[in-house]
């Protein structure tokens, strides 16, 4: 008894904890609020299941987390070309060039700029844009809003689609519903999603082709422009279908054809035989005792898809005009902005790190035969 | 055939709860036809208990998934007839018999870990049948799983309710899948080799909540096993098959004690008896179960039988249905292939067995001695030179 007030407690503490580092650094600038839901989401489902193991888990990433910070930095402090040339222009004295080095602190020992900028990481401030002139942070978080929204928007269209037809497909393996699935599947696999999203743009919201007069498509969905979803919920998600979509068709192939094989795996598991024995119907038999066991595989790929998502869908990013983080540090190659790509990298590579921790915590909440491994050795 | 010829009575003790006969399965193979079930008869009455023994391959866990339709659907085909209460299992459909499962017959598998969901708590799989069958509310089938678990002997069932199998150790996690099988009260269970993954203390404790189970529900009850000694105190009659086919069938005090089908009496042999030395070697049937694609023609077992003659590969012989002596009261009626009982009524009381030189007679002590006279059986008795 004492033993199960003091896990219940533990449980809380970590919750508790989780919430709190969740909540202060993932909801303000250089992260964004929509960041900070799904880390607060992920971290709370984590502490519930396991505290500990969560924790554990945190702490393990803090280190990876400096070490990122230090390759992100030292890349971009050797990059040939001196800074303050870049924003004085060829035709700038050797006194203007002084005093502008002065100011980004150029004229300090590696180690000392290196310091200096992390201490300002640490709080948020990851500098001024130096062709913006705008804070860094904010930049990235005003970008990074839209780039996780579409991140989020395709992954759940993509699992809408590959859940139940991976499902169906496996269960169906080998006839003709099964060819068919697996062929639409792999031919959305096999274009790009620029083209998709091209085609997309031209049969749904600029009337298509025109073919003597009369146009084969439909004008239903605006093209592009990005509409916060404070400002107008109905049109944003309007104006999001269609990137998402584009995005969602490729991974929806991907995670179908996962499921898919997981799924004829543990069909055959013993387990199955005893669920048909109890006389379930099939459809009961598919979702609630074959679909959670096969979908381990699906959950790993699921979460490098999100992560190499944050990074920025940029092709398509630029064919809907939407301002994602992409296109932000897109901008700061080509300007030479080193203070914004920096941040950009940084931020980026955290985010990634951050998903990857996530599904990892998922992985508890599906698979029950993980949770709890140390307290099970300690007790 | 028996199942033409029983009255159809409802709840007439007379009257058997399942009749198989000319129960034929083959699965279809790259290789070409396997006949896995060949031609398999018997009936089992309320409340009796059959035992089914035979070695890996000898087709008795398909002969059971049979029955019970459980076979997959593509690239096996079974043919025969099998009625359970009257019903004919052979023409229902997907829906009719997903209402038989779980209520009228129901079944215990071999790997109690494997037949468990892994991600699912052991309170919702317990209570899931009921969920289906009686549509009972999330609640009521919780606490009616709770009753389950106390039933079947799980200690502290309050807690065991929320766990996942890999918590429970396998002996329990054979109680679970006991559970599951007994949720909706069947009236038929199908233990197919309820104890084989299990620790020798712990078999002795399932099968006696098995037939402490059947015995409370009046549950008829088909225990599967490779192992005579699992059958011997806790069936009324034992079926011995081999090669998809029964070699031999008999009340259980009968079998025992007046077994004729060498393949019989080579496992009984098989068995550790208390008896013995501590280092006394053990008897081995010796060869391989036949390969099932390419079966001998004649008797099946006779390349590994030591009383094997000529005309043992000659010919297969048939089912001998014979009386058995009357002190061993059989609560099940058999039909074999080739038998007939008339239709008299009356439960028979019979043996048959699949030999043309039965154990037991001189027949069979004129033909070992044959065999060791020519080398193909050693002075114990042991085949050690399979010819053809």
């Amino acid at each position: 008894m004492k033993q199960a007030v003091r896990d219940q407690l533990g449980r809380i503490v970590a919750v508790a904890l989780l919430a709190t580092i969740a909540w202060a650094w993932f909801w303000r600038p250089p992260f964004s609020w929509t960041f900070g839901v799904f880390v607060l989401i992920g971290t709370v489902g984590a502490g519930i299941a396991d505290g500990r193991y969560a924790l554990r888990r945190i702490a393990g990433v803090i280190p990876v987390l400096v070490g990122v910070s230090f390759v992100v930095f030292a890349l971009m402090a050797s990059l040939p070309g001196d800074p303050a040339i870049n924003i004085l222009g060829p035709a700038a004295t050797a006194d203007q060039i002084a005093i502008v080095r002065t100011e980004l602190g150029l004229d300090e020992p590696f180690f000392n700029r290196y310091g200096n900028w992390l201490g300002g990481v640490l709080t948020g401030d990851l500098g001024t844009s130096i062709v913006l002139r705008e804070d860094v942070a904010d930049g990235i978080s005003r970008s990074m809003t839209p780039t996780l929204q579409i991140m989020a928007y395709s992954v759940v269209i993509a699992l809408g689609f590959a859940i139940p037809l991976g499902i169906w497909a496996g269960y169906r393996q080998g006839t003709k519903t099964d060819g068919t699935i697996n062929n639409v599947m792999l031919g959305f696999l096999a274009t790009p999603n620029f083209v998709l999203a091209v085609m997309l743009v031209l049969f749904l919201s600029i009337g298509g082709l025109s073919v003597a007069g009369n146009e084969i498509g439909f004008r239903v969905l605006p093209a592009a422009r990005y509409v916060p979803l404070g400002e107008d919920v109905v049109l944003h998600f309007k104006h999001m279908l269609l990137p998402s979509l584009a995005l969602a068709m490729g991974q929806a192939a991907v995670f179908m054809r996962l499921l898919r094989s997981d799924m004829i795996a543990t069909l055959r598991l013993p387990f199955i035989d005893l669920a048909r024995s109890k006389g379930l119907p099939t459809r009961r038999i598919l979702w609630r005792h074959a679909l959670r066991p096969s979908s381990f595989t699906l959950l790993t790929v699921v979460g490098l898809t999100v992560g190499l998502l944050i990074g920025g869908a940029l092709i398509v990013e630029f064919i809907f005009t939407i301002p994602g983080v992409g296109a932000y540090i897109f901008l700061g190659v080509t300007q030479r902005d080193f203070i914004a790509v920096q941040g950009g990298v940084l931020v980026i590579s955290t985010l990634y790190i951050v998903v990857l921790t996530m599904s990892d915590f998922l992985y508890l909440a599906l698979d029950p035969r993980l949770r709890g491994r140390e307290v099970g050795a300690r007790a | 055939m028996s199942d033409a010829s029983v009255p159809d009575l409802p709840g007439s003790d007379g009257r058997p709860l399942l009749d198989v006969a000319e129960l034929r399965t083959t699965f279809h193979t790259a290789v070409g036809p396997l006949v896995a079930v060949d031609g398999v008869g018997w009936s089992l009455r309320r409340g009796a208990r059959l035992g089914v023994v035979g070695e890996s391959g000898s087709g008795k866990s398909v002969m059971s998934r049979s029955i019970m339709r459980l076979l997959p659907k593509s690239r096996v085909t079974s043919t025969g007839s099998v009625s359970f209460d009257g019903i004919d299992m052979m023409s229902l459909g997907r829906r009719e018999l997903l209402e038989m499962w779980g209520p009228q017959l129901a079944m215990v598998f071999q790997d109690p870990l494997g037949s468990l969901n892994p991600v699912m708590k052991i309170g919702k799989q317990v209570g899931e049948g009921l969920r289906v069958h009686r549509d009972l509310s999330a609640r009521a089938a919780r606490s009616a799983a709770f009753d389950l678990l106390e039933e079947v002997g799980i200690p502290e069932p309050h807690r065991r309710i929320d766990e996942y199998p890999h918590q429970l150790s396998g002996g329990m996690r054979q109680r679970i899948v006991i559970a599951i099988a007994l949720a909706c009260s069947p009236r038929l269970l199908i233990a197919d080799e309820p104890t084989t993954a299990l620790d020798v203390t712990v078999q002795a404790q399932i099968l006696d909540l098995l037939e402490a189970q059947r015995a409370e529900r009046n549950m008829s009850l088909v225990l599967i096993t490779h192992d005579l000694g699992i059958v011997a105190g806790r069936t009324d009659e034992i079926i011995v098959m081999y090669a998809g086919r029964i070699v031999e069938r008999a009340p259980t005090a009968t079998l025992f004690s007046d077994m004729r089908m060498p393949y019989t009496e080579a496992l009984f042999r098989s068995i550790p008896k208390v008896s013995d030395d501590s280092h006394a070697r053990l008897e081995i049937i010796g060869g391989q179960p036949p390969q099932m694609t390419d079966l001998p023609s004649g008797c099946k077992f006779a390349p590994r039988c030591k009383y094997a003659q000529d005309l043992c590969y000659a010919e297969e012989p048939a089912l001998i249905e014979v009386p058995a002596p009357t002190r061993s009261r059989s609560a099940i009626t058999g039909d074999g292939t080739g038998g007939s009982d008339g239709g008299g009524g009356e439960p028979d009381v019979t043996h048959s067995y699949r030999c043309f030189y039965p154990v037991g007679t001189d027949d069979a002590a004129e033909a070992l001695e044959r065999n060791i006279a020519s080398g193909r059986v050693n002075e114990a008795g042991v085949v050690i030179r399979a010819d053809d």
